[in-house]
This record gives structure tokens, C-alpha cells and sequence, in this order.
């Protein structure tokens, strides 16, 4: 188990450098990265300045190695439109985006696996059928939309959360609930389906012809099924609620990361971005380490399987 | 009942009504303890020689005064200054007012002009205006409040950019390489912190100096909130989570009046307007370009989508500015003369064309130019561009092959138009495409004549040129939409659209 | 239960069923109805797409300032010249809806295929390549899955021209993965399985193999994500337009006209409401039908993907 983490640690920094020789391609193929990284309508002398301070006049091959010895130590250049370091206008607002996927992943995960266990529990009686009509629903909404909806119902409506900002838990109600939809959504299917393979499991019936009550085989037996599909899963989950928290902040004018990242894409703010990219990389890579271990610690049965096994969805 | 005991019952009434409205103005003018205002848009900086649009400027000029301002008529007046006179035509002669300190405790006077102006044309202040102050070649302290600003050539339209971004700076406290981070002024407000990407906190300058031109501070603490979403912010305004949003969109001013709250329309100095670039064909046919300015029906815009807000403009000038004429009439919305115009210029079957627009402006309305362009011919396809970009000097001058032709832009603020012509329509401009030698000449002399009468008359003949020969199809002057709750306390909107949370005198 | 697993059961497909301890009443069974739901959904929307404009005297890009804002025809004030009302151009909604679902299903399908074919073939290339180009291929799985599709857009847009083509790209570029797992794992099972090695003793050669065995045991799943894969990008299509990364404008989409219409949500909900309910049905109806066809093809599963 200890040379399989090991192995994901190398992985991860792969992947990382592969992320930022991509950002770096992406920037040599749309032009001059210098015309790029200064401001829109700056003089020539100052994209000059600028070639000369990142080395842009050297070899390709130069740029990179530069690029790359830059990025590792998160410089990513200067923000122009912050005039600091791109890296600390990101890393600012970084906790409260995290504060947000945090959340979002836990509300997420427990909502799914209640629900989820509870239907796989009594296929197609009431809380099945309500399940899959959530499931379904929050699959097919924007989340945009649900956001708006949700603030127009709860804050205009029942003046019960604010409508926007971070001010205290009240106002992470309705971001986090519009964030974790889709995820639980899909969540709850896989925990019904675990569960109710797990009823069927040889297992669960012997337990139950020994007299043992319903209750005590779903949570001895039953519960650590509905656990591990979440578990695993939760790297990817993470991710993709890195990237939902973008839309999430925008509409309710949290003060995140991603609300920055808009930003700095509008005013073309360049720096910023490649270390909003970055970040978000490195985040999910570790994100989905730590979904990895504690998988492997949660089911021993997992320690022999296929590694794809955990990453297939 | 005879005329007497009439006169008497309405004598009383009066009275009665005037006690009541007595004591509605003392209810709405007492000070709020917490005023919470949305903005669209969040500052990088809290520099006002970095600051460039209303947003930002509500806060610079919230902690921050310049030495003039704009009076809501759009004259200028002096703020920090008690007066500011022309000495002659290369002198302008400053002297403060007495007794106003920073709010770290420095007292103003005149020292603190000089490091102001060095701010702004610092080099590594890197201010997109530092040229316009280039002008002034040195500061000559008189005395301890009197200070001569010497320009190495007229420059009648310096007050203009003096209201705008020469604020003055606390001579010790700005020396600090953080000043920006917790700026000190001499403003309404003082400044507490700042949240980025969340907002702004100030607390009221009590010892703010009561003849102040810009009023003084209507509520104790202020937030200033940065919500970008147009929804959000009156989804905010009816939740009661601010008190005062920014840019009401028109078909949510329902929605607010139902809820017992109100929306202000200001009609403030700018103008909305489509660059048209006279150095190609077929643009540069003034007839296309007439043609152009009659096959949009302006006011069917203002009366639809401004809620009928705004003016129809016959240039770019606008009432309360100079060169704005009133006895000028616009073009007349004619598709027929339109096309006959195209016609006579060799486009019978019209031609194809697009315009840019940023993402941040109204995507309806850019949207229904385009179709009426198109309607007479001039096929035009909208393109919608990150803020930056289309302000970036390589789509202006079209030297970007990405970049269209034509450019819808709102400009402010217009009261004296010296940067919009010199940046768009003068032939030296680093933004223009417009090359007219009669209006150059307008335009020089509207930057050199210092006498106030004589450059007012300019102005007005410079209306007229671009109006006969239009560098641009022009549309409407702005409004500024502001949403407020009820019961907050009364404040002055601004022709400048600085939003400051102050009562004028 | 995992993907792999579900593979297992697609390979085994027909025949054997696994021993229900107690009668199946699982959403499978109800997901035949799901099915036919979802298919009538589908061809209630394909039927308007392709004809919805010719129902209506109107042009999509037509404005009429003085009608803009105008009731659909089943409430009070609306009148069937305008059956879905007008936005606030005064535009035709109804025309705009098909026009737009057109244009929302065809990135769909463009996205669809790219990523499907990019997926496919280095889901084969994996399995049938070496442990070399297997680790390879899974290595860029990983870089894919550090790069959600927003932000790829976000980083996008800060580099690139705005544009449709931008678009496409950016979530064809994060949707190739599920379709490299599921044949990468078929394909795997598959060549341990005796008549895939049987045909190989006989001399077959790997070309052969992929076509005659491979690509047809794989099409299923594919089909699966594939339909699934639809729905997802009408959803981040509209999630790119309100955060102002979409398609140019000029391109009607029903995404598109969601975040437009929102500035009029208080004044005249069905501007963004109608297109928003379209987005959901395309996305509900083509979720069903992907679940029953991997109902179809797998009775034995009921593992749910994404």
C-alpha cells in the first residue's frame, strides 16, 4: 500500500508539470506570450522590459525550462492589475473558495449516502422514488439557474439567508446547497445501487436468517457499503466542485477564487489566471491522494484491486 | 363657510403639512448607523491615479477630495480649494481652504500639492492619465496655503482632470510603500478595510469640513459590496442584504417599486455612441456614415429598452457639457433616406460590417443597432469582448485582425470633452481612426484657447462639424439607474455618477 | 459497484442473471417507463427543433421593440402569434427555442464525437498497445481530470479569441475520458476472454481482432456515455454562457438565451424560464434514455454513472 501512495505522490508531480507545459503551450500557440502577460495597450517599451525579465527573447526550449522553474516556485508574474504577485492576489482567496468545496463535498456525501442508502434499502417504496426524482431533477438544472432560484425563494421571498456575500454561516446556506445539487444528484444513484447490491449479498441474508434485525445489518453491513462509493469518489468530486464553485460564486458574489479568476479573465489579467489554473491542479491532484488512502484504509478489500477500479465513473 | 375661515383651514393645512414635512426631512437626514451599497464592479487598487471608473471613483472620492468636483449642474467648483483662478494663461493659482487635516491627524496646506501631482506622473504609478498632467511644469508654494501651478502650455481642460484624479495625498503617510492598501484622505468617509473580492469598509469623517461642496457623510459605517450579477444585486436590494445597488436593470424596476422600494434615474454626463472609422472604405463616404445615423431609430430605443431615459444626441455632447447645443437638431430616424444614401454612394444592395461591444455593456441594445443597421442593408453581426480587449489599442485602431470596424462605447464623463476628442476623433489620438482636417482644427483650438467664453464657442462649432460630417452614429445620453430601499437616509446622486453616500448643503 | 464491474456485466451480457435474493424492484424496473418517457421527451423536442420555426410566421433574429415582453399564448395578454411570448427585443421565443435546441444539440453532438473518438481510440490503444502506452494513456486521464472543463474555459478565454470553435474544444478536451475507461476495460476483458484468444492463435491479426470483436462489444457503453455526454455539455454550454464564456451571441443557443434572459426574470419569467425548461427536458430525456439503454444492454446492472 505504502509503494502504491508513493506511487500516486510521483504521479501527481507529473501531472502537475504536464498541467503547466500545457498552460505554456496554450500560451505560444495564441501569439507573443509577452503581448499576453503585460496590459492591453501597453507601450512597446514595456513588452520589451517585460521579454527581457522573463527571458521571452530566448530559445523556446530556454522559455520553458524558465517557465517551468518559475512556476514551481509559484511566481507566475506580476499582476498588473493588482500590481502584486499573481500568486498572492490567488492565494488570498483561495480558503474561501475551499471553505465553499469543503462544505459543498460534505453536504454532498452525507445527503447522498442518507438518501441513497435509505432508497437502496426499499427499492421503489417512497423515499426510492423521491430519491429519483431528486436524482433526476438535479441532474437536469443549471446551477446558475437553481442559485437564482434559490435566492429569489429563500432570501426575497422568507428573508431567511442573506442573498449574497460571506458574512458569517448564514450567507454559505445557499451557496453550498447550489454547489452540492448536482454532485448529490449523481451520488445518490451509486450509493442506491452499492446498497441494494449489498441486501442481495449472501452475506446480509445469512446475517438476517440468524435472527439478526433489520437495523443491525444496515449498519453493521449495509452502511459501510453506502460508504465507499462516496469515499472514493470524492477526489473526483472535489474536482468538479472546484470548477462548479466558479459558477456558484459568480452568482452569489462570494469572494473567492473563482469569482477572481472572471475577473482577471475580463480585464485580461494573465498571471493570475495561470495561477488560478495551477492552483486548482494542485488541489485536485491532492484531492484525489487523499480520496485514494483513505479509500485503501476504509476497504482492505480495495488494497489488491485494479487502481482504475476506484477512478472509473 | 366664507373665504376667510377658507383661507384660515388652508393656512392651518398648510402649516400641518409643512410641520409633517418638517419632520420627514429630519427622519430621512438623520444619520444611518450602517448604509450597505452594491457596486458592478470590484477596485484593484484604492489609487485614484489608477482609478478610471465610477465605481472605483465612488470610493477614491469617498476617502479621497480633489481640489475641484463637479456642482450637479456640471460646472466645476472648487472642493479642497477655496478658490482656483487662471492668473494668467500658463498660471493657475490654488488656494486651499483653512483648517482641514487627513485623517491620520496631518494637516493640508500647500506641501501636500506637489508629492499629488509627482504621484501621478511617477513612472512606476504607471497611470494611463499621467500625460494629461504632464502639462504642469512646476508647483510654486506661496504661502502656507497658496500654491501657483505652472503649465508649460494652456490647458483650459486641466480642471477637468484635476476633478477627476488629482486627489490630494497626505505628504508624510503616502511616503509609506503600502499607503494604497489603507489610504488616508481628507474625505466624507475614512477608510476601515478592504475584503478582496467581498468589499469595502469605511466609517464616517466626523471632523469633515462642514461647508464641503460634496456634503457630508449620511451614514456611520459604509460598506461598499462588489456584485457583479445584475440579478443578485436586486436580489440584494428586496432581501434587505444592501440598501443601495448600482445599474437597476429596466425590466427589474417592477420588481423593486412592488416591493415598496425605489429606483433613481440620473441622468449623468456621457454618452453612448457607435465609433465609426472614417479611414476605410466604405465608412469613409460621408454618406454611408449619414446613412448610418439615420437608420437607427434611437429614440424606439430609449423608449423600450432606457425606459425612456436619455436623450437623443445630434453628436457626442451632452446636456450640462460643453459644446452640448440644445437648438441642434438630431438626425431623424429615416431607413428610407437611408438607403437612398447608401444607394448614392454606391451601395444599393448595402454591404456587411460588425461591431464590437464589451461583455459588460447591454447586449439588447447593441443587438438592436445591429438590426437596424441591417434593415437598411448594412448587415451587421454583433461581437461581444472581454472589457480589456476592446479597450485595448489594437482593436480601437484596428489593427487587430479580430477587431470590427465599428465599436459601440459609452463615454464619461463629457462635461469638458477634451479626452474623448483628443483619444478618438483627433487625428493624434492613440485610440482614433478619424482623421478630419476642420475638425482638427476645432479640436487644437479647443485644447489651446484659455478664455472660458471663447472655448465654449468652439465647442459648439466643433458640435456642428461632427454633426454634418458624423465620426460615429450617435445615440443617447446616459442615465444612471440607482436602487434604494425605503427609509434610507436622503443623498445626493451625481452627475459624475460617483456614488457617495454624502447630502450636499 | 464500479464501472469496471458494470463492464464485466456488458461483456457477460445476455443469458446468465445474477441471483436475485429478493425480487428486483429496482429503478430498472421503472426505468423501462423512464425509457419511453424519455424517448417521447426526445421526440417531442426533435420534432420541434426541426420544425418549430415553419409553426410560426416568425423570424428568430426579427426584433419588434414595441411587442418585446409579450405574454406566451397560454397566459393572460399572450396570443398564438407569439405561442412562447417575445424577449426583451421583442424577438419570437418560440423560433428561438428551436433555432436555439438546434444549435445547443449540435455543439452537443460536435463535442460528442470528438471526445468519443479521441476516447475510443486511446481506450484501445491502452488495452492493446503494452503496459507502456496503457500507463500512458491513463497518465493523461489524470492530467484531463486536474483540468475541469471551466476552468480549461476560463484559461481559454484569458488566451484565445472568444468563439464557437473555442468552445467545442475546451469540452471535447475534458470529455474523452469515460469513453478511454469503459473500451480501455471491455477491450482488456475481452482479450483474456477464449474466442478473442482463439482468433488470435488462428492468426488473426490485432486490426482484425479490434474490428471483429472489439469495437462492436464496446459500442454499447459507448452509445451509453455518448447520449449521456449530450446532455452534460447542453448544461456546461449553458453554465459558459452566463459566465460569459459561451458562443458569440450571434449563435442562438438555448443556454445562451437563459443567461440573456435573466435580466428580465422579475418582469417576464418565461424569457429565461421556457428556454431553461427546454434545457432541463433535453437533459432528463436523454439521461433516461442512457439509463435504459444500459438497462438494455446490462439487465444486471444497476450501477449508475455520471
Amino acid at each position: 500500500m505504502i509503494g502504491r501512495i508513493g506511487l500516486h505522490i510521483v504521479t501527481l508531480f507529473a501531472v502537475l508539470l504536464t498541467v503547466v507545459t500545457l498552460v505554456f503551450a496554450m500560451l505560444h500557440l495564441a501569439g507573443d506570450p509577452a503581448d499576453a502577460l503585460v496590459p492591453p495597450g501597453s507601450d512597446p517599451e514595456d513588452v520589451a522590459a517585460l521579454r527581457e525579465q522573463y527571458g521571452l527573447d530566448e530559445s523556446v526550449g530556454r522559455q520553458y525550462l524558465s517557465f517551468i522553474s518559475n512556476a514551481i516556485r509559484g511566481d507566475f508574474g506580476t499582476s498588473w492589475r493588482f500590481d502584486q504577485s499573481a500568486s498572492r492576489v490567488v492565494l488570498d482567496r483561495l480558503p474561501a473558495t475551499l471553505e465553499l468545496v469543503g462544505f459543498a463535498l460534505l453536504l454532498s456525501i452525507v445527503s447522498a449516502t442518507l438518501l441513497g442508502s435509505l432508497a437502496g434499502a426499499r427499492p421503489g417504496g417512497v423515499v426510492d422514488t423521491i430519491a429519483h426524482l431528486i436524482s433526476l431533477a438535479g441532474q437536469a438544472i443549471p446551477g446558475f439557474w437553481l442559485g437564482t432560484m434559490l435566492i429569489l425563494f429563500f432570501s426575497v421571498r422568507l428573508g431567511w439567508a442573506p442573498s449574497s456575500g460571506r458574512e458569517g454561516f448564514s450567507s454559505m446556506v445557499l451557496p453550498v446547497l447550489t454547489l452540492a445539487a448536482y454532485p448529490t444528484a449523481v451520488l445518490i444513484r451509486m450509493v442506491r445501487a452499492s446498497v441494494e447490491d449489498a441486501y442481495r449479498n449472501d452475506y446480509v441474508r445469512t446475517a438476517r436468517g440468524k435472527g439478526l434485525s433489520e437495523s443491525a445489518v444496515l449498519a453493521l453491513h449495509v452502511a459501510r457499503n453506502a460508504a465507499i462509493a462516496p469515499i472514493a469518489f470524492a477526489g473526483v468530486l472535489a474536482g468538479f466542485l472546484l470548477a462548479g464553485a466558479v459558477v456558484v460564486e459568480w452568482v452569489f458574489a462570494y469572494p473567492g477564487a473563482g469569482q477572481l479568476a472572471l475577473q482577471s479573465v475580463s480585464n485580461r489579467d494573465l498571471p493570475v489566471v495561470l495561477m488560478f489554473v495551477t492552483c486548482s491542479a494542485v488541489f485536485i491532484v491532492l484531492a484525489n491522494l487523499a480520496a485514494e488512502i483513505a479509500t485503501l484504509l476504509a476497504d482492505p478489500r480495495l488494497r489488491d484491486a485494479e487502481p482504475e477500479r476506484m477512478r472509473s465513473w | 363657510m366664507n373665504r376667510r375661515t377658507l383661507l384660515a383651514t388652508t393656512g392651518i393645512a398648510g402649516i400641518g403639512s409643512l410641520i409633517g414635512r418638517g419632520f420627514t426631512t429630519v427622519a430621512q437626514t438623520a444619520r444611518a448607523e450602517q448604509l450597505t451599497i452594491d457596486l458592478g464592479t470590484e477596485p484593484a487598487l484604492l489609487d485614484p491615479a489608477r482609478t478610471y471608473d465610477a465605481d472605483g471613483w465612488s470610493i477614491v472620492h469617498s476617502v479621497f477630495d480633489s481640489l475641484l468636483q463637479y456642482a450637479p449642474d456640471g460646472a466645476i467648483e472648487p472642493l479642497l480649494a477655496e478658490s482656483f483662478t487662471l492668473l494668467d494663461p500658463l498660471t493657475y493659482r490654488v488656494v486651499l481652504r483653512p483648517d482641514i487635516a487627513f485623517h491620520n491627524g496631518e494637516p493640508l496646506d500647500a506641501s501636500a500639492i506637489e508629492p499629488s501631482i509627482a504621484h501621478i506622473l511617477a513612472e512606476e504609478t504607471a497611470s494611463q492619465v499621467a500625460a494629461n498632467f504632464a502639462v504642469i511644469e512646476s508647483v510654486e508654494v506661496i504661502d502656507e496655503l497658496t500654491a501657483d501651478l505652472h503649465l508649460s502650455s494652456t490647458a483650459p481642460w486641466l480642471p477637468a482632470q484635476i476633478a477627476a484624479w488629482l486627489c490630494l495625498l497626505p505628504p508624510q503617510a503616502a511616503q509609506e510603500p503600502d499607503f494604497f492598501a489603507t489610504p488616508i484622505g481628507t474625505g466624507p468617509y475614512r477608510f476601515e478595510s478592504f475584503v478582496p473580492g467581498d468589499r469595502v469598509s469605511l466609517t464616517a469623517n466626523d471632523d469633515y469640513f462642514a461647508a464641503s461642496p460634496k456634503g457630508r457623510p449620511v451614514a456611520d459605517r459604509l460598506d461598499y459590496r462588489f456584485v457583479a450579477d445584475a440579478t443578485t444585486r436586486v436580489a440584494d436590494l428586496l432581501s434587505g442584504t444592501s440598501d443601495i445597488v448600482r445599474a437597476v436593470p429596466i425590466d427589474q424596476i417592477g420588481a423593486v417599486e412592488n416591493n415598496g422600494d425605489v429606483v433613481l434615474q440620473t441622468p449623468i454626463s456621457g454618452s453612448a455612441f457607435v465609433r465609426v472609422p472614417t479611414d476605410v472604405a466604405p465608412f469613409d463616404d460621408v454618406r454611408v456614415r449619414e446613412a448610418m445615423n439615420h437608420a437607427v431609430d434611437v429614440e424606439s430605443i430609449i423608449a423600450a429598452l432606457l425606459d425612456g431615459n436619455g436623450q437623443r444626441l445630434a453628436n457626442f455632447f451632452v446636456p450640462g457639457g460643453l459644446g452640448y447645443d440644445p437648438d441642434l437638431a438630431p438626425y431623424s430616424f429615416d431607413p428610407e433616406r437611408a438607403r437612398a444614401l447608401l444607394a448614392e454612394a454606391g451601395y444599393p444592395d448595402g454591404f456587411d460590417t460588425s461591431i464590437d461591444a464589451t461583455v459588460t455593456e447591454r447586449s439588447d441594445i447593441v443587438e438592436a443597432v445591429a438590426a437596424m443597421l441591417s434593415d437598411v442593408g448594412i448587415r451587421t453581426t454583433v461581437n461581444r469582448l472581454e472589457l480589456a480587449l476592446f479597450n485595448s489599442g489594437d482593436y480601437w485602431l484596428g489593427t487587430d485582425p479580430a477587431a470590427s470596424p465599428l465599436r459601440f462605447a459609452t463615454w464619461r464623463p463629457l462635461f469638458d470633452p477634451h479626452t474623448l476628442l483628443s483619444l478618438v476623433v483627433s487625428n493624434a489620438g492613440f485610440l482614433s481612426r478619424h482623421d478630419n482636417p476642420r475638425v482638427q482644427e476645432l479640436i487644437d483650438a479647443f485644447a489651446a484657447e484659455a478664455d472660458p467664453d471663447a472655448r465654449a464657442q468652439i465647442g459648439l462649432d466643433l458640435g456642428v462639424a461632427l454633426f454634418e460630417e458624423p465620426a460615429a452614429i450617435y445615440l443617447y445620453s446616459l442615465t444612471s439607474s440607482t436602487g434604494q430601499r425605503a427609509g434610507v437616509p436622503e443623498w445626493s446622486p451625481r452627475p459624475d455618477d460617483y456614488l457617495i453616500a454624502t447630502l450636499r448643503p | 459497484m464500479t464501472m469496471a464491474e458494470h463492464l464485466h456485466g456488458v461483456h457477460r451480457a445476455s443469458g446468465e442473471s445474477a441471483r436475485p435474493a429478493r425480487p428486483a424492484r429496482s429503478w430498472s424496473l421503472r426505468f423501462s417507463a423512464g425509457m419511453w418517457i424519455g424517448l417521447s421527451l426526445a421526440i417531442l423536442l426533435l420534432v420541434f427543433a426541426a420544425i418549430g420555426p415553419l409553426l410560426v410566421d416568425a423570424d428568430p433574429e426579427a426584433q419588434q421593440l414595441s411587442a418585446r415582453l409579450t405574454e406566451p399564448a397560454f397566459l393572460d395578454g399572450g396570443s398564438w402569434e407569439h405561442p412562447f411570448g417575445t424577449d426583451q427585443l421583442g424577438r419570437d421565443l418560440f423560433a428561438r427555442m428551436a433555432v436555439g435546441l438546434r444549435f445547443s444539440l449540435a455543439i452537443g453532438l460536435a463535442v460528442t464525437l470528438i471526445a468519443g473518438l479521441t476516447g475510443v481510440l486511446l481506450g484501445l490503444l491502452a488495452a492493446t498497445s503494452g503496459p507502456v502506452v496503457d500507463r500512458l494513456t491513463g497518465f493523461l486521464v489524470n492530467v484531463q481530470i486536474a483540468v475541469p472543463a471551466v476552468i480549461l474555459a476560463i484559461a481559454a478565454a484569458a488566451i484565445f479569441q472568444p468563439g464557437t470553435g473555442v468552445v467545442i474544444g475546451v469540452l471535447a478536451a475534458t470529455g474523452w475520458v469515460s469513453y478511454q475507461r469503459v473500451v480501455r476495460a471491455t477491450t482488456k476483458s475481452l482479450l483474456a476472454s477464449p474466442f478473442v484468444e482463439a482468433s488470435r492463435s488462428m492468426g488473426g491479426s490485432r486490426v482484425w481482432i479490434a474490428r471483429k470483436h472489439l469495437l462492436p462489444n464496446s459500442l454499447g457503453p459507448v452509445i451509453v456515455i455518448a447520449t449521456q455526454q449530450i446532455a452534460a455539455v447542453m448544461l456546461f454550454e449553458a453554465a459558459l454562457s452566463y459566465l460569459g464564456l459561451g458562443v458569440p451571441s450571434d449563435t442562438i443557443t438555448l443556454g445562451g438565451m437563459v443567461a440573456q434572459g435573466r435580466e428580465a426574470m422579475l418582469a417576464a419569467w418565461w424569457v429565461p424560464a421556457l428556454p431553461g425548461v427546454a434545457i432541463a427536458m433535453s437533459v432528463l430525456s436523454l439521461n433516461l434514455i442512457g439509463d435504459g439503454l444500459r438497462r438494455r444492454l446490462d439487465p444486471r446492472s444497476r450501477t449508475a454513472r455520471s
